[in-house]
């Protein structure tokens, strides 16, 4: 077995924590007001309240309960074959 | 108040809508594809070529074929009126009215969240399967929680219904959330049932057939899920205008 067919089974943390991250990532910039504005192409377009770190924060703490589920996941997995 | 892009109907059928939509923030795009292909090879090892093409394509056809109806009929004000759409500017490839990545999102999401699943609950549990797919559906959805008020602050996709036609959860409309939950479900179910109880009792068909009956058959999940979605909708009247977050409304 190579050590990549050794490492398939963590594949899907790869890509569902990856994907969660990319959107922290993005917040995180938004937050620091390091994003460019998006073009929109509209005259009048909706207005949010600016996302603060607090309200990260907080959507990151409605995770708690997945961030459960994928470290209990990855204790069961982690001497398992795929 | 917002309104749809003044090219809505004219880029509506474009692969590529602007150029100014290539951009360095579409490394994410990039990174989204490389995620997708990582889980594909998960489930090339684990289910062989065929299953997880299927899943990759049958979960592309139904997330394709219902979210364009979303966008497109509300744009035709079939079904009450103006839904949401994605913004044209943001993204670079499109099927429809559906940026390629938004797709591509939905099968890490979907994929992923029920794989992971599977290694937190025991085969030999009571009702194994059931709880497989809840906690997929809740991890799939759990992502959105955080996804959503994010990216309308970037004009990702922007929600056209005024406040007072929906129940809103963090600025974006319950359904939508309810509707993720019951696509990352059924879709899983489906791919289960199909490969598990369905394929093995017709093993005599041919293999064109069979993979022709899966895509055709994917139509029940998302019937399923736009029945739940409409009575979801009426039961969820009596909470229309009001919003679930800790954010003002500014217009």
């Amino acid at each position: 077995m190579t050590k990549l067919d050794k490492s398939i089974k963590f594949l899907p943390f790869v890509g569902y924590l990856g994907f969660f991250l990319m959107q922290v990532i993005i917040g995180l910039l938004l937050v620091a007001g390091w994003l460019p504005p998006n073009a929109i192409g509209l005259t009048d377009p909706p207005v949010y309240q600016p996302l603060t770190i607090v309200d990260l924060l907080l959507l990151l703490a409605m995770n708690i309960p997945t961030f459960i589920i994928v470290v209990v996941a990855f204790k069961k997995i982690k001497d398992k074959k795929l | 108040m917002a309104d749809y892009d003044p090219l809505f109907y004219e880029k509506l059928f474009s692969f590529i809508k602007y150029l100014d939509s290539f951009r360095l923030g579409n490394i994410i795009e990039i990174f989204t594809y490389l995620l997708v292909a990582l889980l594909i090879y998960h489930g090339y090892k684990k289910y062989g070529r065929k299953k997880i093409i299927l899943f990759f394509l049958g979960g592309f056809l139904l997330t394709g074929i219902e979210e364009n109806f979303m966008v497109i009929q509300g744009y035709f004000y079939l079904f009450g009126g103006p839904t949401y759409y994605y913004n044209f500017h943001s993204y670079m490839f499109w099927i429809g009215a559906i940026p390629l990545v938004v797709l591509s999102a939905w099968f890490i999401l979907t994929y992923g969240s029920f794989q992971i699943a599977e290694m937190v609950v025991s085969n030999e549990s009571n009702k194994a399967l059931l709880k497989k797919l809840l906690l997929a559906g809740w991890m799939g959805t759990s992502i959105d929680f955080v996804i959503d008020p994010i990216v309308i602050r970037r004009y990702a996709w922007i929600w056209l219904n005024v406040k007072e036609d929906a129940f809103w959860f963090l600025q974006v409309p319950v359904t939508n959330f309810i509707g993720f939950f019951l696509l990352v479900v059924s879709f899983n179910y489906y791919f289960i049932w199909y490969w598990e109880k369905y394929a093995p009792r017709h093993e005599t068909r041919s293999s064109i057939k069979t993979n022709g009956v899966y895509f055709i058959l994917v139509f029940l999940p998302l019937l399923f899920v736009i029945g739940i979605i409409i009575i979801c909708a009426i039961l969820l009247t009596p909470f229309k205008g009001n919003d679930l977050s800790w954010w003002p409304w500014l217009n």
